[in-house]
């Protein structure tokens, strides 16, 4: 048995019977069908003949043997679509001798599939709108990028490959019915080179759409391992490479208040590592914050972007846009960026592919901060 | 076939054939008679106006088991038919002139 992919739908009938045909010239010969893949067995070549009926009610056995008696014989059917197979030099008569007639057969199926292709069209262009707000959503599509792998840009794809074959499939149901009902026969023998193009053009996208797509299952299955939620007290701070709320109060006062930590940990194919680290802390001197998100990217060159992203990302409001920024000079990272917005201070640091943002809310000077940052394990 | 459409030559002959309650090999041979050999139609042709024509209750199902649906005009058919008819005889009589003229 082998296995080939369809170069068009069935309902392109001329294509599809001509491209059978050749292949049985070449000893294949059809058995049955599915969704994208046609099943040939093998055998010595000969001329054969297929037709493509298409059906909307279902058949008596009467109308079976009335085909058989004309030679034809069915050979797989799938959906409302049957094929028919005959030797070349067998033919008595045609399964079709008015194509006014078989265009009747198609005028349901193509009503069905314009209001289909019309659905799916709209809801194709409003997943696309929605990908693309998500990606370019706060101006930072690099950011949303590094954030959610890409996903979206394969849901955008992937719409556009099922636009694609929702259009040529509704266009191959078009002119095949036109073609009838203009009164021209179906041509049993025509060329079928321009579909295998078009087939395989959609092929080379459809493969990476299927590849990222499981890049998408892979990195989904690793998020659900690493996701984890500590709240405990004992949350070991050493194997994250930040610095934490309970070392930055620690330098400022000597407290042994109690802090609540929240993480969470994922990965996609543009960062090996992300972590989201939110802390708080309730004491007699004040309430303090610290919101750190972590990145280790794959690509050196998404880091300068990741960077101009996050900060545009956190000064959003118009009152925000005239926030000094200032740029810093560390022994042990590449740069450091900090910005005051009202109580809130913020850090940018990178070093190589590693990226830390931090919003730091409270009474520690930032510059004992950056004191702390000196011992960064980067 | 309906107001707006035409009835083709097989439509009519099957029509014809159906005054009697038929099958469909038996409608295929009785066009055969009918039209002496001149109009002959492909199975699936056959079966597309059984379809059709029943849709358009031009046609009913009389018996019908797994093996095979047996079929006869309704009256509407017949008024259709009768009508295509006289529209024929009608053409036939106009084109008499050619007799004259060309015959």
């Amino acid at each position: 048995m082998k296995r080939k992919l369809l170069i068009t739908s069935p309902y392109n009938i001329a294509e599809f019977e001509s491209w059978l045909s050749d292949l049985a010239l070449q000893g294949l010969y059809l058995k049955h069908l599915k969704h994208f893949f046609a099943y040939f067995i093998c055998d010595e070549p000969s001329k054969m003949d297929y037709r493509v009926e298409i059906e909307n009610s279902s058949y008596c056995v009467e109308q079976q043997e009335m085909y058989q008696l004309y030679g034809w014989k069915k050979v797989t059917a799938k959906g409302n679509i049957t094929i028919y197979s005959c030797p070349s030099e067998q033919i008595k008569e045609e399964i079709h001798t008015i194509p006014i007639v078989q265009s009747y057969t198609l005028k349901n199926v193509k009503r069905k599939r314009t209001i289909m292709s019309g659905i799916m069209l709209l809801w194709i262009f409003a997943t696309v709108l929605l990908s693309l707000y998500i990606l370019f959503y706060n101006g930072t599509p690099i950011l949303n990028l590094v954030n959610d792998g890409l996903q979206t840009v394969y849901c955008i794809l992937a719409d556009i490959l099922l636009g694609i074959i929702c259009i040529k499939e509704y266009r191959d149901i078009s002119i095949t019915y036109q073609t009838l009902k203009n009164g021209n026969s179906i041509r049993h023998h025509i060329s079928w080179k321009q579909s295998k193009v078009f087939a395989n053009i959609l092929v080379a996208v459809a493969v990476p759409c299927l590849l990222l797509m499981a890049v998408n299952i892979y990195f989904s299955f690793l998020n659900i391992k690493y996701s984890i939620k500590d709240n405990s007290h004992t949350f070991s701070s050493e194997k994250y490479n930040t610095i934490f709320l309970k070392d930055i109060e620690k330098s400022s006062r000597d407290t042994n208040n109690e802090y609540n930590y929240r993480i969470r940990k994922n990965t996609n194919i543009f960062s090996k590592e992300i972590y989201h680290i939110c802390e708080e802390q309730v004491s007699p001197y004040g309430n303090s914050s610290l919101e750190t998100v972590y990145y280790n990217l794959n690509f050196k060159p998404m880091v300068k972007y990741t960077i101009a992203d996050l900060i545009k990302s956190d000064m959003q409001n118009d009152n925000d846009k005239d926030s000094e920024i200032k740029k810093i000079n560390l022994a042990n990272v590449d740069n450091v960026y900090i910005i005051s917005k009202g109580d809130a201070v913020y850090f940018y640091i990178s070093k190589s592919n590693e990226i830390i943002r931090m919003k730091y809310t409270g009474s520690t000077n930032p510059n004992e901060i950056l004191d702390l940052m000196t011992t960064f394990k980067l | 076939m309906v107001k707006n459409e035409p009835m083709t030559e097989a439509m009519y002959y099957v029509l014809l054939a159906l005054l009697q309650p038929c099958h469909g090999y038996q409608i295929m041979r009785s066009v055969g008679e009918l039209s002496c050999g001149r109009v002959s139609m492909g199975p699936g042709t056959l079966y597309g106006i059984l379809n059709r024509l029943e849709k358009k209750k031009l046609i009913e199902l009389l018996e019908e088991d797994s093996r095979k649906k047996v079929y006869i005009i309704t009256d509407v058919g017949k008024e259709l038919l009768v009508g295509e008819y006289k529209r024929l005889l009608a053409m036939v009589k106009d084109g008499q002139l050619l007799e004259k003229e060309c015959l």
